[in-house]
């Protein structure tokens, strides 16, 4: 049995005629880091502010280090919330504003000198006791505000979306700052952003939120490689969804095949039965993509096919660069036995829409015959797909994840 | 071309400083004339007869006058302490209250300002006699401390918009009670407002004759009711000698005053990226 220091059991909020948070159930383990992910309205925010205190849920519990505390006043809880605009006292300088919980409880000069000068070398800010807030610059702030919210060492602490003020740079050294304070100092972080990335990095577990409660509650590479919906497919690493019909299950492997085309997806995860509707996720970076041409000739379509309008003279057509289509290259379909080529083939025709290269990455936009899109993501800039070009989208089996497996019908 | 287009501006320019010179002269000429006229040697005040301190030596020796300072004084620093004290607490209280009158009653509140003084003056004289209360300085005190008011109010309530809810929220979450936040923080953060509200009432109350001339009893008088007596029986240089002191008090306290607030410890975000002076200054001088 792991050490559980919160447990949020039904908890119901409404604002007027909104319901902000419908029935949110989370457990917390002592010393873990967990994010909770989602885009703003979500009720991330509305969230931590119950575990603060600082709102009363119309319903449900918040049960601290095992006690009930969801009626109890946010001083009387061992939780500190760290915010987006660092809330540091303006008329307090870092020390006073560090000390300012022990201050309050009394501790004596000697220890407080001791205290601060620790917490601020944990934050790598020695020597700012004397300044003031607006004498620092974001990040040094930021610090300053974590310092003085470990100080008093709460059971748990809330961040809300500490590192969004910061530029991006600064947010990825602060990323890894955060990241290695917790582990050392071993206090439970609950964190709050609805950047995917920084939660995959920081995070030990993720809890996607949508519309008030949990999607999905695992860690990153839970969330990432297996989401349970399209919803956290999409918002975590912008997964594509795609919906089609079972058409066969075959022991590990399930064929998969809408009016863009077959592919097959791994049946280990989730049973599917064939005739079934199902909405699989498949990642960009996962998608492959092979000129049609080269495609099953038997396929209607196919360049080899006589009737076929866009492809009249395959062998020379001009988009494509030679060595692919040349009939001595061994990938040709000449070459190939027909059954292991559909095989190895099977994927979704589409037709490239756009392509964009961006930190390494070549980013081709795909629109399939039912006018939705679909994203491949390859490594290399100088690849031969220009907008136009007709292509087969594939993937390996066990890339493709079956989501949204409830909502069947 | 550019030479035409800085003519222009040069046009432009002048006009607007013939402006501004002529409004300077109308709105400060009158009270350098009476500042002068203060140390004429003549009782006349249109002839010059040469530089003397006579009226102000006769002023103070005026006893009736120096009673009548005292008075606005000890006034002026009563009514802006109590004004401060209601003014701040109803500026802090009301976004707390779930009243559902509470739109009327902050607009109420601020009618003082708006509501001509005379009426405001009938008003109290009615009010008070109503209650009986005997005329003098209570009833100055407490007509006083109500039209200064609205001022702490609404000055403290501007700086109240500007602190973020999260400082509170952090404290509360360091282990501070409502009564903690409140001195500890919310307290020194609206202090520069409350101070140059006060130093507005006092201002105000120091120089209020209207409102005064209906709530002050047979006995009791303030220095602008006594200049304002002064000037049926005819205006003498000694009046000049009050009003200069009086103007230069005025002009201290408000001198005081927007010092006070300019020097509030409130970050605003245009304040915040004019703070690179003092990053430069610890630059070069690092602390620890």
């Amino acid at each position: 049995m792991t050490d559980i220091i919160l447990q949020l059991v039904q908890i119901r909020k409404s604002f007027g005629d909104t319901t902000v948070l419908d029935g949110l159930d989370l457990s917390v383990r002592r010393g873990e880091f967990i994010t909770l992910l989602g885009p703003s309205g979500c009720g991330k925010t509305t969230t931590l502010r119950i575990i603060a205190g600082l709102e009363i849920p119309d319903s449900g519990q918040v049960i601290l280090e095992g006690k009930d505390v969801t009626y109890d006043e946010p001083n009387k809880r061992n939780v500190n919330m760290v915010f987006q605009n660092y809330a540091l006292f303006p008329h307090m300088n870092v020390e006073q504003n560090i000390s300012y919980s022990l201050r309050l409880r009394r501790v004596d000069k000697a220890t407080i000198r001791k205290t601060v000068e620790e917490a601020l070398e944990l934050v790598q800010l020695e020597g700012f006791e004397k300044r003031m807030p607006n004498e620092l610059s974001g990040g040094q702030q930021q610090r300053v505000a974590i310092a003085r919210a470990i100080v008093n060492q709460p059971a748990i602490l809330l961040l809300d979306e500490p590192l969004g003020a910061l530029d991006l740079q600064l947010r990825r050294q602060m990323q890894m700052e955060l990241k290695r304070l917790q582990k050392r100092l071993g206090v439970t972080f609950i964190y709050i952003t609805h950047d995917q990335e920084e939660a995959l990095n920081m995070s030990d577990r993720i809890a996607v939120m949508r519309n008030g409660q949990f999607e999905q509650i695992g860690t990153p590479a839970e969330v990432y490689s297996r989401p349970k919906t399209s919803y956290v497919a999409r918002f975590v690493g912008s997964a594509n969804i795609l919906t089609g019909t079972i058409t066969g299950v075959n022991g590990k492997l399930a064929r998969f095949e809408n009016h863009n085309g077959i592919a097959y997806i791994s049946a280990q995860d989730a049973p599917v039965t064939a005739g079934q509707k199902v909405t699989i996720a498949v990642r960009g970076e996962m998608v492959k993509l092979t000129p049609e041409y080269l495609d099953h000739p038997e396929r209607p379509g196919h360049p080899e096919q006589p009737d076929h309008p866009q492809y009249p003279d395959q062998p020379e057509h001009p988009d494509h660069p030679e060595h692919l289509h040349h009939p001595e290259y061994p990938d040709h379909p000449k070459h190939i036995d027909r059954r292991e080529h559909l095989e190895h083939l099977a994927g979704l025709r589409a037709v490239v829409k756009d392509k964009t290269f961006a930190g390494g990455v070549l980013q081709v936009t795909l629109e399939l015959s039912d006018g939705s899109e679909m994203v491949s993501k390859l490594h290399g800039i100088d690849l031969p797909f220009a907008p136009g070009d007709r292509v087969i989208a594939s993937w390996e089996p066990e890339n493709a994840v079956l989501v949204d497996l409830e909502e069947t019908a | 071309m550019t030479k035409t287009a800085d003519s222009k501006v040069l046009k432009n320019r002048t006009i607007a400083n013939v402006y501004l010179g002529l409004m300077i002269v109308l709105m400060y000429v009158p009270i350098v004339l009476v500042i002068i006229y203060s140390f004429n040697e003549s009782k006349i005040s249109s002839v010059w007869a040469g530089f003397s301190l006579k009226w102000y030596e006769e002023l103070f020796r005026d006893r009736s006058m120096l009673d009548a300072a005292i008075n606005s004084l000890i006034l002026a620093t009563v009514s802006s302490f109590l004004a401060a004290i209601i003014g701040t607490l109803a500026a802090v209280g009301m976004p707390k209250a779930k009243l559902i009158t509470k739109g009327l009653i902050e607009y109420i509140s601020t009618l003082p300002i708006m509501i001509p003084e005379i009426i405001l003056g009938m008003v109290f004289l009615a009010f008070f006699t109503l209650l009986r209360l005997p005329f003098g300085m209570v009833t100055l005190t407490i007509a006083h401390t109500s039209f200064c008011i609205p001022y702490i109010y609404m000055l403290v309530k501007a700086r109240l918009v500007g602190i973020p809810k999260s400082y509170a929220e952090a404290a509360r979450g360091l282990g501070a009670t409502e009564w903690n936040v409140f001195f500890d923080i919310t307290l020194p953060l609206i202090m520069p407002a409350i101070v140059s509200g006060m130093l507005l009432s006092f201002a105000m109350s120091l120089d209020d004759v209207v409102i005064s001339v209906f709530v002050t009893g047979v006995t009791t008088n303030t220095l602008p009711l006594k200049i304002y007596t002064q000037l049926k029986t005819g205006v003498t240089p000694k009046t000049n000698a009050l009003c200069t002191l009086m103007f230069v008090i005025t002009l201290v306290v408000l001198l005081l005053s927007s010092w006070v607030s300019r020097k509030s410890p409130i970050t605003t975000g245009r304040r915040e990226t004019h703070e690179k002076p003092s990053e430069n200054r610890l630059s070069v001088d690092p602390v620890g």
